[in-house]
């Protein structure tokens, strides 16, 4: 199971700049073995508009321990991105593959120096746009925006990538 | 008797989460079966003691609207808060909750260089509190012949980075709290009355200067004295007198008109009971005097709180003081985010932005 954690900022990034199709396109593809995550407390109204199976998790869904520690090392990052994290640090413990993904540098940041990243880079069909956004996020340190904007050139291009983009990154995985 | 001793042995023999055992000995007074009782209550779920969830996180934002910091910072806040009878401020109280966040955020914010954090350079006092405040207004440059307002301590308060807040804590007997070690801060209470505030924040700067007397309660006295004596300076007694007999001739509307004469003389800046305990400590009156003046005044102004007055000075002398944020503690909140250093929402939690929707203001 692939546990792929999606702060709210992806969202509230999504939204304003009227990608909503895209939005709608990028939750509904994923395999069965993937799980889309989300924090309650804030994409709850969001989802209700757009509909999709999140799985929607609280700090009573996390250990104390675990979210403790996260927090006392990354002051700077609130309480949701906290429990996401926490969550996903979880589930690698458990054995389970999970991703962060969020549109906040500090966030991103946080996730990956504590080595929550995409588990399967080498098979970029692995969720379908979910896979290379959460790739690029994770990897290139792209918010999920911007991610998308390289997507779409892509989609659009014949699956090329932008000029300007550097791919060994991708098949150095 | 009994059943106290059972329950007392029943927590002794569980057991509990260090993190838990700190805040229910803070704000259920050891009681477990207290905070599980509310825990379930206000979540919905049972609470596991011994190995628990960061579902007390939830707990504490349904409850206070505050962040996780709360838990974070309580076991230091718990060393250092001093407030009036702050033993029994301890019992599920905001205040505890409020100082943990204020004191863990400016450490953040410290730590970021955006954020000087200070305590009070006045700090060596005699044992006359009268003359202790007359030193602070000398000290400070204060005003000797007029009311030392809210707006003028708050300012030379912040100007050694000593931040003032005031947030609605959960009951009217707790007005006020202090850090009064590095970082300082005081934190009032945002329901207590807008003409209080220059007392209230006058008493919390007398514990910073008492706070090594060791007795609470000796504390406490000088902590009020050094107060009255501080916003209302010697030269202004004889025109409070002056008011007092001229209230003393109508003697059936004797308090009213106190109030009244003591709010426009003075811009509702102070309560017409600290204008009598002023002339109380220049022994103007005896003690049964002032206690029967007080306890007028008081019954007097309760009464128009509950009224819906249209009458201007009234209005204002029931005016409450609402919530404060620090100007220069906005500003770097504000800066931290302009840098990328912290999200939008993690600013909002810094900026205590949900305390009105937390359960404690229903």
């Amino acid at each position: 199971m692939l546990y792929v954690c999606i702060d709210s900022t992806v969202f509230k990034n999504f939204l304003p700049l009227g990608y909503i199709k895209e939005l709608e396109k990028f939750l509904e593809c994923l395999p069965e073995n993937c799980q889309k995550v989300g924090y309650k407390e804030e994409i709850e109204e969001i989802l209700i508009e757009l509909g999709g199976s999140f799985l929607l998790i609280t700090e009573e869904d996390v250990s104390w321990e675990t979210f403790e520690s996260l927090k006392n090392k990354y002051p700077g990052i609130d309480d949701g991105e906290t429990c996401l994290l926490s969550f996903a640090l979880e589930k690698k413990d458990e054995g389970a593959n999970a991703c962060f993904m969020s549109d906040d540098k500090k966030a991103r940041g946080a996730g990956r120096e504590e080595g929550i990243l995409f588990c399967c880079v080498k098979n970029l069909k692995v969720g379908g746009t979910l896979g290379i956004l959460s790739f690029l996020v994770n990897q290139q340190d792209l918010s999920a925006r911007d991610a998308l904007l390289i997507h779409r050139h892509m989609r659009d291009n014949n699956n090329h990538l932008p000029e300007d983009y550097n791919p060994t990154k991708i098949e150095s995985c | 008797m009994f059943f106290y001793v059972g329950s007392a042995m029943e927590n002794l023999r569980r057991e509990i989460h260090p993190i838990l055992k700190t805040f229910v000995d803070i704000f259920y007074n050891g009681e477990v079966g207290k905070f599980e009782k509310e825990y379930k209550k206000v979540i919905g779920k049972e609470v596991n003691v011994r190995n628990p969830s960061a579902g007390i996180v939830v707990f504490v934002r349904k409850k206070w609207g505050l962040s996780s910091d709360t838990l974070l910072e309580l076991e230091s806040i718990a060393k250092r808060l001093r407030n009036k009878r702050f033993k029994q401020l301890k019992r599920n109280s905001s205040a505890y909750a409020y100082a943990s966040s204020v004191l863990r955020f400016l450490k953040i914010l410290e730590n970021e260089d955006l954020l000087r954090v200070s305590e009070l350079d006045f700090r060596t006092h005699s044992c006359d509190p009268v003359q202790d405040a007359k030193r602070f207004i000398e000290f400070y440059g204060l005003n000797k012949q007029d009311i030392n307002t809210f707006s003028t301590l708050r300012s030379i308060l912040e100007s050694r980075d000593i931040y003032v807040f005031a947030f609605p804590l959960d009951s009217n007997h707790h007005e006020g709290v202090v850090n009064p070690e590095s970082p300082a801060f005081v934190i009032l209470n945002a329901n207590a009355l807008r003409p209080r505030a220059s007392f209230l924040l006058a008493h919390e700067i007398g514990h910073i200067i008492y706070r090594d007397l060791g007795k609470e309660s000796l504390e406490e006295r000088f902590s009020n004295k050094f107060a009255t004596n501080l916003i209302i300076p010697d030269p202004l007694v004889d025109a409070i007198y002056s008011i007092f007999k001229q209230s003393l001739r109508n003697h059936s509307n004797r308090y009213f008109l106190f109030s009244k004469l003591i709010c426009l003389e003075f811009s509702c800046e102070i309560l017409p009971e600290t204008a009598i305990m002023k002339l109380f400590y220049h022994e103007k009156l005896s003690y049964p005097e002032m206690k029967n003046w007080e306890k007028n005044l008081i019954k007097l102004r309760k009464k128009y709180q509950s009224a819906n007055v249209k009458v201007g000075w009234l209005r204002k002398m029931v005016e409450k003081i609402g919530i404060i944020t620090p100007d220069k503690y906005r500003k770097a909140i504000e800066l931290v985010h302009e840098q990328g250093k912290i999200s939008e929402k993690r600013k909002k939690e810094m900026l205590f932005e949900r305390v009105k929707h937390a359960l404690c203001m229903h």
